[in-house]
C-alpha cells in the first residue's frame, strides 16, 4: 500500500550556515494493506520528517514514495498533500477551533451530498464513541475526546492510509492506555492501513503489527514487536527498547548444532547471533531471569545459575525490580519479579536465565 | 531547498509589488533630489539644531512616558484585582479615538480658559505629558495581550527560587513583555517623529514642523526633502532600537503549553485608591477634549454659528475614506502577511521591512511624493480620492500587516496541514481554515487603519480633493480662527470622537478576552516565600 524507497532529506542546521542535518538518510520502508506499522525513535531521529514527507508537507531531496502503486513523491511532479488521500491524526489533534465537532469531521467530505455527509459524520462519531457530540466546540472537549474527533475526522473520508503523529503523548497515562487499545481495535475492524510514529517504546510495541526503529535518519530495524524487543540489532537499541542486562560471554558452536554462549549464568542457547565466535556481550531481559532465595533453592530444585546479593527492590504494583550484585558481573543485575515477592536487602539469592539470549560482538 | 507547500508565485509577485509601492516616497526623494549641503547650511542656524535636539528629546521622553503608562496600566488590568477592570480597560484605550492635534488643541484652549498666563502646557515637559497621554494606548494594548500570555509557571519557579515579587516583575515579567513593549513603543516613536498638528498647537518646533513650514511658508521643497531624509534617518534609528528592545525572547518549553491564567496581585485596601489613580490617566487624556467639546457646544458666547450640515458632510467623507483605506490596506497587506508568516524567506523579510520603512518618513513627504508622482505620471489622478486613499494605505499598511501576522500566527500551520490531509486544495484551505482563524487579526488591522486614516491630518490636508473636507481638516481649519476657544472646533471634535470610539471599542473588546475572569481568584503565593526572598 505504502512503499518508500531510498528516501532522503537534509536540513540546514539552524544558525550554523552550511551545516546539514540528515533528517532522513536513504530510508526504505513498506506498509502492507491493512497493516499497522509503528515507527519508533527518539526525538530528532527523523520519524516526524518521514511522516510529513508521506503526508506531502515536506518534499524529499531524493527517493520515492508510492501510495497504492501511484508515485506521489520523487516523480517529475509531486502530488500535493490534498490529492494524496492520506489521513492524518496530528499531535494534540489540531481540531479546527472555529468549527464544531461535526463540521470538523465533515471537513474532508466536501464531495458528498448534504444528507450523505451528515450520515457519514454521525456514523463516524458513533464509531469513535462520541455520538451526539456533533454540535460541540473543540475547546469544550477533554483531551481524549479531542483525539477521538481528530481520528473521526481522519477516517471519515476513507483514506488509503492513516498517519498518526504521536497521537496519545499529550494524554495522561490511564487514558492513553485505554484509548490506545480502543483505537487499535477500531482500526483493525476497519481494516485500515496505519502508520504511527512515536517515541514511546511501550506504545510502539503494543500497537504495531510491525515496528520500524529509526535512529539518526535511518531505519535500523523492522520487524514484529516480539522480535524487535528480544532480538534487537545492537545493544544500544536493546537498551532503548527496555531494561537490559548485559554480561560478558563466550560464543561457541559445535558442528551441526545451534550456538551456545557461556557466561556468568552458565551455558545458554543463543537465539540471535551477531558477530563471530569468541568473546561477546550477552543481552538478557530482566523478565527472563528467575530468582529465588538461596535458602529455598537449597531445599528445592536448583536453578543452575549464579549466586548474588540483593541490593534493593523497587515496587511498581503489578511487579517489581530487584537489583542484585553478582561477583562475576560488573554491572548490577536487574530482575523482574512479581510484586508480591518481597526480598530483603543483603539476602543471598540464586539467579538463572530461562530463555535463549542474543549475543553481540564484545 | 524545495518546500512542498511553497509560496504561490502570485503571492510572491503581489507582495513584492506592494513592497515596491510602499517605497514610492523614497523613490520620490531620490528622483526629486535632496541636498546634504542644504541641510548642513541649515544647521548654521542655532534654531535648526535646537529643533533636532527637541525632536530627539521629545521622542525619547514620550517613549519613556508611554512605556511607563502603558505597561503600568496593562499590568494593573491583567495582573491585579483592580475593581472595574473591564471598564478601565476600555477607558485606558479610549485616547486612541482622539487625534493628537485635537487633544493638544483642546488642552491648549482649556489652558487659556483656566490659566491664561501659564506657559506650562507649551513647555517641553507639558508637551511630553500631553502627547504621551494620547499615544500610550499603543503600548497598553500590546502589553495587555503580552502580559496575559506569560506562563505563570515561570513566575512560580522564580518565586520558589527566592525572588521577591518586585524581582519577579523585573526579571521575569518585564523581559517577557519586551516584544510587546517594543512593538508599541515603535509605533509611538514614529508617531512623535512625524507629528505635526499637536506640535504646532503645543508650540513645539520639531523637524516635522520645520519641514512643513519650509513647504507651506517658503515653498522650499528641496530643503523640505533634505530635512525629510534626516527625519527618515531618525525613524530608522527608532526601527533598529525597536529590534534591540524586543530582543530574542524565544520560548523553550517541554510538552504542551500551559494555558493557565497568570496569578493576580491582591491590592487589598489599596484597591479603590489605585483605581482612582488609574482612572486619572484616561480622564487626563480625554478629559480636556470632552470638556472643551461640551463647553464649545453649550457656550452662549460663540463667534461662529454651528455648521452642522458641513460637519455632517465632512463626517460622511471621513467615514468613506476610512472604510476605503481600511479595506484596501487589508487587501493589499494580506499577501505580504501571508508570505512572511507562512513562507519566511529573505525576500519576504525585505518586503515586510520596506512596508515598515514607508511608515518611517513623515506623512508630509509621503503626501508630497504622491503629489509629485501623480502630477507627472497620472495628472488625471491628482487631487482625486484615489491618491488620498493610496497615501493612507502606504502610511498605515504596517498596522494592517502587523495585526494580520498576529492573526495568521494564531492560525497555526498544523490546521492548514490537517486540512490538506483531508483533501482540501490551497484556495479552499485559505477560505475555510486560515482566513477564518486569522480574521480577528485582519479585522483589528483594518479597524486601526481606518481609525488612523480618520485621524490623519497632514496627508489629508495635502491630498484631499478640492472643495471637500473631512472632520480632521475641518477641525484644523478652525484652529486658525481669531478665537482659540475651541467653540468652532467642538462639533467636528464631537463627531470625530464619536466615530473614533466605535473602532476603539471594537479593538478593545477583543483585548478584554485577555483579562482574567472576575470570579476567579487564584491563590495568593504564600507570604513566607516573599519573606524568605
Amino acid at each position: 500500500m505504502l512503499e518508500i524507497r531510498t528516501l532522503s532529506k537534509a536540513y540546514d542546521a539552524a544558525g550554523r550556515h552550511g551545516e546539514h542535518i540528515q533528517a532522513l538518510d536513504s530510508v526504505d520502508l513498506e506498509v502492507a494493506d491493512g497493516e499497522f506499522l509503528t515507527v519508533l525513535g527518539p526525538s530528532g531521529c527523523g520519524k516526524t520528517t518521514l511522516l510529513r514527507a508521506i503526508a506531502g508537507f515536506e518534499a524529499p531531496d531524493a527517493g520515492t514514495i508510492r501510495v497504492a502503486g501511484r508515485l506521489v513523491a520523487g516523480g517529475s511532479r509531486p502530488v500535493p498533500a490534498h490529492e494524496r488521500g492520506i489521513g492524518l491524526v496530528p499531535q494534540e489533534g489540531a481540531l479546527f477551533p472555529h468549527l464544531s465537532v461535526a463540521q470538523n469531521v465533515a471537513f474532508g467530505l466536501g464531495n458528498l451530498k448534504r444528507k450523505e455527509r451528515q450520515a457519514r459524520v454521525a456514523e463516524t462519531l458513533e464509531l469513535v464513541g462520541l455520538a451526539g457530540f456533533g454540535p460541540r466546540r473543540p475547546h469544550e472537549l477533554s483531551g481524549g475526546q479531542q483525539q477521538r474527533v481528530a481520528l473521526a475526522r481522519a477516517i471519515a473520508p476513507g483514506p488509503r492510509i492513516i498517519l498518526f503523529d504521536e497521537p496519545f503523548s499529550a494524554l495522561d497515562e490511564y487514558l492513553r492506555e485505554s484509548l490506545r487499545t480502543e483505537v487499535r481495535g477500531l482500526l483493525a475492524d476497519l481494516h485500515a492501513t496505519v502508520m504511527l510514529v512515536t517515541h514511546d517504546q511501550e506504545e510502539a510495541l503494543a500497537l504495531g503489527d510491525r515496528v520500524a526503529v529509526m535512529r539518526d535518519g535511518r531505519v535500523v530495524q523492522v520487524g514484529g514487536p516480539r522480535e524487535t524487543y528480544y532480538q534487537p540489532v545492537d545493544l544500544a537499541l536493546a537498551r532503548f527498547l527496555g531494561e537490559a542486562v548485559v554480561v560478558q560471554g563466550d560464543v561457541a558452536r559445535a558442528e551441526g548444532q545451534s550456538p551456545t554462549v557461556s557466561c556468568a549464568f552458565g551455558t545458554l542457547p543463543v537465539a540471535a547471533w551477531h558477530g563471530s565466535c569468541g568473546r561477546c556481550d550477552v543481552l538478557i531481559r530482566p523478565e527472563n531471569i528467575r530468582v529465588c532465595r538461596l535458602a529455598e533453592s537449597l531445599g528445592g530444585p536448583r536453578l543452575h545459575g549464579t549466586v548474588g546479593t540483593v541490593l534493593d527492590q523497587t515496587f511498581y504494583g503489578h511487579d517489581g525490580v530487584v537489583r542484585v550484585s553478582v561477583p562475576e558481573i560488573a554491572e548490577h543485575v536487574s530482575v523482574r519479579v512479581m510484586g508480591n515477592r518481597p526480598f530483603g536487602v543483603g539476602e543471598k539469592v540464586e539467579l538463572a536465565v530461562d530463555s535463549a539470549v542474543c549475543t553481540y560482538p564484545g | 531547498m524545495q518546500h512542498a507547500l511553497r509560496a504561490h508565485p502570485v503571492v510572491t509577485i503581489v507582495s513584492m509589488a506592494v513592497g515596491l509601492f510602499s517605497l514610492l516616497p523614497f523613490l520620490y526623494l531620490f528622483i526629486a533630489g535632496f541636498s546634504v549641503r542644504r541641510v548642513h547650511a541649515l544647521f548654521a542656524f542655532p534654531a535648526t539644531l535646537a529643533e533636532l535636539t527637541r525632536t530627539v528629546g521629545l521622542t525619547a521622553a514620550i517613549s519613556v512616558c508611554t512605556v511607563l503608562l502603558g505597561v503600568g496600566a496593562a499590568l494593573l488590568v491583567v495582573r491585579s484585582d483592580l475593581p472595574f477592570r473591564r471598564v478601565l480597560t476600555v477607558l485606558f484605550a479610549l485616547p486612541l479615538a482622539v487625534p493628537g492635534f485635537v487633544s493638544a488643541y483642546a488642552v491648549y484652549s482649556a489652558g487659556l480658559l483656566v490659566a491664561p498666563r501659564s506657559d506650562l502646557l507649551t513647555s517641553f515637559g507639558g508637551a511630553t505629558i500631553v502627547i504621551s497621554l494620547t499615544l500610550y494606548p499603543y503600548v497598553f494594548l500590546a502589553c495587555v495581550v503580552g502580559a496575559r500570555t506569560i506562563d505563570p509557571a515561570q513566575e512560580e519557579v522564580a518565586r520558589s527560587l527566592g525572588a521577591r515579587p518586585a524581582a519577579v516583575l523585573w526579571r521575569i515579567v518585564l523581559p517577557r513583555l519586551r516584544p510587546a513593549i517594543a512593538g508599541g513603543v515603535l509605533i509611538v516613536a514614529l508617531h512623535v517623529l512625524s507629528e505635526y498638528g499637536a506640535m504646532v498647537q503645543l508650540k513645539q518646533r520639531t523637524l516635522t514642523t520645520e519641514i512643513m513650514s519650509q513647504m507651506l511658508d517658503y515653498g522650499d521643497y528641496e530643503t523640505a526633502r533634505s530635512l525629510s531624509m534626516l527625519l527618515a534617518l531618525l525613524a530608522l534609528v527608532a526601527l533598529v532600537a525597536g529590534r534591540g528592545v524586543s530582543g530574542r525572547a524565544s520560548e523553550a518549553s517541554i510538552g504542551a503549553q500551559a494555558t493557565r491564567p497568570p496569578g493576580t496581585v491582591r491590592l487589598r485596601g489599596a484597591r479603590l485608591p489605585v483605581a482612582a489613580v488609574a482612572l486619572a490617566v484616561p480622564v487626563a487624556a480625554v478629559g480636556p477634549t470632552v470638556f472643551m467639546t461640551v463647553h464649545g457646544l453649550t457656550t452662549p458666547h460663540r463667534a461662529t454659528a454651528l455648521g452642522w450640515q458641513q460637519v455632517a458632510v465632512a463626517g460622511a467623507n471621513t467615514i468613506g475614506y476610512a472604510v476605503a483605506a481600511g479595506l484596501l490596506a487589508s487587501l493589499v497587506g494580506f499577501p505580504v502577511s501571508w508570505w512572511i508568516s507562512r513562507r519566511p524567506s529573505t525576500a519576504a523579510t525585505m518586503t515586510e521591512r520596506s512596508v515598515w520603512l514607508a511608515h518611517a518618513i513623515p506623512a508630509a513627504i509621503l503626501a508630497l511624493a504622491l503629489v509629485f508622482l501623480a502630477t507627472r505620471l497620472a495628472p488625471g489622478l491628482y487631487k482625486t480620492p484615489a491618491v488620498l486613499i493610496a497615501g493612507y494605505v502606504i502610511l498605515f499598511l504596517p498596522l494592517a500587516v502587523a495585526n494580520q501576522r498576529v492573526g495568521l500566527e494564531s492560525a497555526f500551520v498544523r490546521y492548514d496541514e490537517a486540512a490538506a490531509a483531508l483533501g482540501s486544495p490551497a484556495w479552499r484551505r485559505l477560505g475555510r481554515v486560515s482566513l477564518p482563524l486569522a480574521l480577528p487579526g485582519v479585522a483589528t488591522g483594518a479597524l486601526l487603519v481606518g481609525l488612523d486614516a480618520s485621524k490623519e491630518l497632514t496627508t489629508t490636508l495635502m491630498l484631499l480633493p478640492f472643495n471637500t473636507q473631512t472632520l480632521a481638516t475641518g477641525l484644523w481649519g478652525t484652529t486658525n480662527g481669531q478665537s482659540l476657544d475651541f467653540t468652532a472646533a467642538a462639533p467636528y471634535a464631537l463627531v470625530l470622537i464619536a466615530l473614533g470610539s466605535i473602532p476603539v471599542y471594537l479593538i478593545t473588546r477583543r483585548t478584554l478576552r485577555y483579562l482574567p475572569a472576575t470570579s476567579v481568584r487564584p491563590r495568593q503565593p504564600a507570604k513566607s516565600t516573599a519573606a524568605a526572598g
